[in-house]
């Protein structure tokens, strides 16, 4: 019951701040206590779940098994480390007046995350991230003006489509079911799905299969259907975009790891054609744009795309790259929330995000350079980062799987991100600067969620506690299906 | 039966002969009360059919174009305002997509041509939703595009045999509200903006 608890703590923190006692500084300790109480509550959770097992909360819609605990245990600490970020910018006055809407929204859109999370119902699973989208869709263009305002709207419009397909999707399968059984009703609950033999019409199941695939691949802004992704994540304020990219990324993420879990046993070529073809699609656009972009915001948006296509690419290619993908994608949570995190601080002290304007910032801003490079290395999925090892891992899954011309594939594309990338952001951190530049003291607070996260990208990629790869596998082996 | 299908299409593909974002929000609340019609001709009589038959006949009857009208106020498009561009490749698309959704519910139901053509009419309507997205540059005809898109995928889930849990049911009809809400929300900051600057920088107007 605690993980319900653990959903329910920000939901009256987006109540609370509302109340005029809680305006400023108090509206900004109430964020951070909310994400402190929401990170302790999942560690306890996570320490008093037994091993293989899972917990089933409020009629069996709510679940504690591993995969939710993994993702519950990442936006947990995501959503913390961007709730000191977003206290330094209000205490530092980088932001506008009249931040508690601002806060309310973030708070219901942890709520709903975690809930989302938690689901044991596919239908149920797909309100929450529908709730999380009509939350957070406001918060990209706040105080952004038009180019913020028509980049949410955008957004908005996108994800409803993408969650409308993914709905459409489910009720293919229902009417597949149906239509054998007649007055028979499918269950949506997970845990029931996973034992099913049968689903019925095959012509309405695979519909359904492929609707859904698109649709959360519209969600995750997987190409054809990315043209959202890069504007919303470049003007959304900072902490938006680290929500966005490391938060409701997961939860999409594992929808689609619930899906295919579920359903790609019933046809599995379908699906992973399906999903090679939009990662491989989703790579390429990110490497044309990477090339291209004078923005380094916009190019860690892209380099999003290219991660959101390997992940596709490595659940297309199946039980192999299993562990690889679960790796992958929770050292990119981090990657990202670090990285955007960090743009938003450089942003802040040079005001700008054209990357041929900036040079040398580890010399004016070492820690804030120091993060930077580090989350590049991530980024780029260099040694010793977690996301080397999933990248790794997945790779040679395609060798096993005989996927060879799409191993020369992605390695060509994945040189061609590393080379533009490096090209664009190496002069950033370490590039000559034609004026003195002067070493200025950053804010500590600024910092504590890049130490936070370098911590765990670290420990992910050098040292990975017993309990924590013990969860991954548990992860991999249910994301692999029957 | 088949004549409330007829009726559902014509709530959507009547409007496309406007330039008027009036007539094509009045549209949208013809089709939820279309959608409400077939509902009560499709099911039995029950605490959920209540709460679905609330949803349809009062939010997206009433409720919604209610909504939309009020925030739109006086806005006067017209005559650049319509929900597809007068050309003959777009009534030629528009007139592909009702065909496809013709042959697809034959596809899907070859047996049953009562159930094809229901199916042919969900398909129609959410094509049809995208088609308005894709053209639409002005706020209002998206939100007409998203709610018509929306009203298919009402469609497909009364069609489908399988029976929602209540609470799971009352779960999307709040998710729904919100999303209008929310649509309405963006079309007010839209006014806000469109005072400031006629024309957004993205290519959306009002």
């Amino acid at each position: 019951m605690i993980v319900v608890i653990c959903g329910l703590v920000p939901l009256v923190g987006a109540l609370l701040v509302l109340l005029p006692s809680f305006k400023g500084r108090n509206a900004c300790r109430l964020l951070v206590l909310v994400g402190l109480v929401n990170l302790v509550l999942t560690g306890i959770a996570a320490i008093g779940r037994t091993r293989g097992e899972s917990e089933f909360f409020l009629s069996r819609y709510f679940v504690l098994d591993a995969t939710s605990l993994l993702f519950l245990s990442v936006i947990s600490m995501v959503f913390f480390g961007i709730t000191i970020y977003i206290y330094h910018r209000i205490t530092a006055g980088l932001m506008p007046e009249a931040f508690e809407g601002f806060m309310s929204r973030v708070m219901a859109f942890a709520s709903v995350s975690v809930f989302s999370v938690l689901s044991n119902h596919l239908i149920v699973m797909w309100a929450f991230l529908e709730l999380g989208t009509l939350a957070i869709a406001p918060l990209i263009g706040y105080a952004r003006g038009k180019e913020g305002l028509a980049a949410a709207w955008k957004y908005l419009l996108f994800s409803i489509v993408g969650l409308g397909f993914n709905f459409l999707g489910l009720m293919c399968i229902c009417r597949a079911v149906g239509g054998t059984h007649d007055e028979h009703s499918v269950s949506l609950f997970i845990d029931t799905l996973t034992n099913i033999t049968s689903l019925g019409e095959t012509m309405w199941w695979e519909l359904g299969l492929a609707f859904m695939v698109f649709g959360l691949g519209t969600k995750l802004g997987l190409a054809p259907m990315y043209a959202w992704l890069p504007d919303a994540y470049d003007n959304a304020p900072p902490s938006i975009t680290a929500l966005l990219s490391a938060v409701q990324f997961n939860c999409v993420v594992l929808c689609l790891f619930r899906e295919i879990a579920i359903f790609k046993s019933f046809d599995p070529t379908l699906v992973s054609e399906e999903l090679i073809v939009m990662g491989v699609l989703s790579l390429v656009v990110a490497a044309m744009n990477i090339v291209t972009t004078d923005n380094y915001k916009r190019l860690i948006a892209y380099a999003s795309l290219n991660h959101a296509g390997t992940i596709a690419i490595g659940l297309g290619v199946g039980k192999t790259a299993a562990y690889g993908v679960v790796l992958y994608v929770v050292s990119n949570a981090f990657v990202k929330a670090l990285l955007f995190l960090t743009c938003g601080n450089i942003k802040a002290h040079f005001g700008t995000k054209k990357i041929s304007a900036l040079r040398g910032i580890i010399r004016e801003m070492p820690f804030s350079g120091l993060a930077f490079m580090l989350g590049v290395f991530a980024l780029l999925g260099f040694a010793p980062f977690g996301s080397f090892l999933g990248e790794v891992l997945m790779l040679s899954s395609m060798i096993e799987g005989w996927y060879i011309l799409l191993f020369f594939l992605i390695c060509i594309i994945l040189t061609v991100v590393l080379v533009a990338s490096g090209r664009a952001l190496f002069p950033i951190i370490w590039g000559d600067t034609t004026d003195e530049a002067s070493k200025k003291s950053e804010p500590w607070l600024s910092n504590v969620p890049s130490i936070l996260f370098i911590a765990v990208l670290v420990s992910l990629g050098i040292f990975t506690p017993e309990p924590v790869t013990a969860l991954l596998q548990e992860v991999a082996t249910a994301l692999s299906g029957r | 039966m088949t004549n409330l299908f007829i009726l559902f299409v014509a709530a959507f593909l009547l409007p496309l002969m406007f330039h008027s974002w009036r007539v094509a929000v009045f549209g949208l609340g013809v089709q939820g009360f279309v959608l409400g019609l077939i509902l009560l001709a499709t099911h039995e009589w029950s605490l959920m059919l209540f709460v679905e038959a609330g949803n349809l006949f009062i939010v997206r009857a009433v409720v919604v174009p209610w909504l939309l009208f009020r925030s739109m106020g006086d806005v006067q498009l017209e005559p650049s305002f319509s929900l597809i561009k007068k050309s003959f490749s777009q009534w030629l698309l528009a007139f592909i997509i009702i065909l496809t959704g013709s042959i697809f519910g034959r596809f899907m139901s070859p047996d049953d041509s009562i159930q094809a053509f229901q199916v042919g009419t969900a398909a129609i309507a959410i094509l049809t939703g995208f088609l308005i997205l894709a053209n639409q540059r002005h706020v209002i005809g998206q939100v007409v595009g998203v709610i018509t898109f929306e009203g298919g995928l009402t469609l497909v889930e009364l069609l489908s045999k399988h029976a929602i849990p209540l609470e799971v049911y009352t779960g999307i009809s709040i998710v729904f509200i919100l999303l209008v809400l929310t649509l309405v929300d963006f079309i007010n900051k839209f006014k806000i903006t469109s005072r400031e600057d006629d024309l957004l920088e993205d290519g959306i107007v009002l």
